[in-house]
């Protein structure tokens, strides 16, 4: 009885691993990368840690992601489809960033929200095409980069009485650009 | 994610080891269905029905039903990872095995992290069990960690391990302070945005700072979002 019961548990699983998928994160190995975006990761400091593979797909739109830690930082590299550069981001924390600039992103959580608590910055370096990929990576990570970062935050705030979590964005002087809600998802298991 | 599928198994098969290794050893399922309902950014709740079974007793396989419990709970979102809760839970005993029917109360806290993939729980609680006879006041602290299978992320129709130990710490006036310990593995999927199914293991030690009963649980539940 309690091993049929089993089997069916499996089986309901299979099922709905089968089913089509509008979102997905999923990790996958290098060789699932595009040519190009592979060809770069090679350059990559060979004393990168815990280098993962993460491709995102969001109905058509198809993304990938590279995450590793180097000199204790944590960076993400996000490709388009195509094994274009996008984006490198470096994990980073609220006073590490220089006084003007966090004054402002300071003051724009203070005056739009009634309460705020950040979860997690980020320095995002937008790629830009004038460069060669493999020296826009160097320059970031070794810190003689001329780029001038945007700050990624997500944080929860308050708002007429409810909480969300959003990711802000805010441009290389603090200003403030944009922001998505987050979905908390179903990422709640029936433990807590 | 290989690692984390290597010790959940690693970690299935040392609990049927130790289950061989015992004659006085009693094997239990417990099934539940579980509600839950999100009534805003601040209040969610949870009702459950779970109900309890032996399966092995006495060196023999046989079914017997033990309990049936009723369980609520409210829980106050501190913020995005810290929650109080208020439980209560009443367990019809008496008409099943001729055990004492138990009302319980609960009171929780809870705390999590999570760290790329990984999320962290530390969940305390202080319960007072009222017996017919007697009335149990028990504290009990958990830990717990749990992890989509593939990514960081779970989404639709992935699976997840959770995976936790607990230490409990029992008193009242006529009885020995007892002390337990639970450690549980369990695997569960995502089958739609509103439904997940759980399957797992949980090997208890109990009352074992007194002469130790070794349980293993087989449980079952599914977690519907409504």
């Amino acid at each position: 009885m309690r091993f049929k019961l089993l089997i069916l548990l499996f089986c309901l699983g299979q099922i709905a691993i089968s089913q089509t998928k509008n979102e997905k994160e999923e990790r996958v190995s290098l060789t699932d990368f595009p040519e190009a975006a592979q060809t770069l990761i090679e350059t990559l400091p060979k004393d990168c840690k815990r280098l993962r593979f993460y491709k995102e797909t969001d109905g058509e739109k198809q993304s990938f992601e590279a995450k590793f830690k180097y000199k204790r930082r944590r960076y993400s590299l996000e490709f388009s489809k195509n094994g274009v550069i996008e984006d490198l981001e470096v994990q980073s924390k609220i006073r590490a960033i220089d006084d003007p600039i966090r004054n402002n992103i300071t003051n724009y959580f203070d005056a739009t929200f009634t309460k705020s608590k950040l979860i997690k910055i980020q320095k995002q370096y937008i790629y830009y095409a004038e460069i060669e990929p493999e020296l826009f990576l160097a320059q970031i990570l070794s810190g003689t980069t001329s780029i001038a970062p945007n700050f990624e935050i997500v944080a929860e705030v308050k708002i007429e009485k409810q909480r969300e979590l959003r990711e802000l964005t805010f441009d290389s002087s603090g200003v403030f650009l944009n922001y998505r809600t987050i979905n908390p998802t179903s990422y709640e298991h029936v433990l807590y | 994610m290989s690692y984390i599928k290597h010790t959940f198994c690693a970690l299935v098969c040392f609990m049927g080891l130790q289950m061989l290794a015992q004659s006085d050893f009693e094997g239990l399922g417990e099934s539940s269905f579980a509600v839950n309902k999100k009534v805003s950014s601040h209040y969610k709740y949870n009702f459950a029905l779970r109900s309890r079974y032996f399966f092995y007793q006495d060196d023999a396989f046989n079914f017997e039903n033990r309990q049936i419990d009723l369980v609520h709970f409210s829980t106050l979102n501190l913020d995005y990872n810290h929650s109080v809760s208020l439980g209560i839970q009443y367990r019809f005993r008496e008409d099943i095995d001729g055990g004492s029917n138990e009302l319980r109360l609960t009171q929780q806290f809870n705390y999590t992290k999570k760290e790329g993939a990984l999320r962290f729980g530390h969940r305390a609680r202080i319960e007072q069990r009222i017996l017919d006879e007697l009335t149990i006041l028990r504290g009990r602290y958990r830990f717990a960690i749990d992890s989509p299978l593939n990514g960081e992320k779970l989404d639709i129709g992935e699976g997840y391990i959770v995976a936790s130990m607990e230490a409990l710490l029992s008193l009242s006036d006529t009885i020995k302070p007892e002390l337990d310990h639970r450690t549980t593995a369990q695997i569960g999927w995502l089958i739609s945005e509103s439904l997940k199914l759980q399957v797992g293991l949980e090997y208890r030690f109990e009352a074992f700072n007194i002469n130790t009963e070794e349980k293993l649980f087989v449980l079952t539940s599914a977690i519907l979002k409504i």
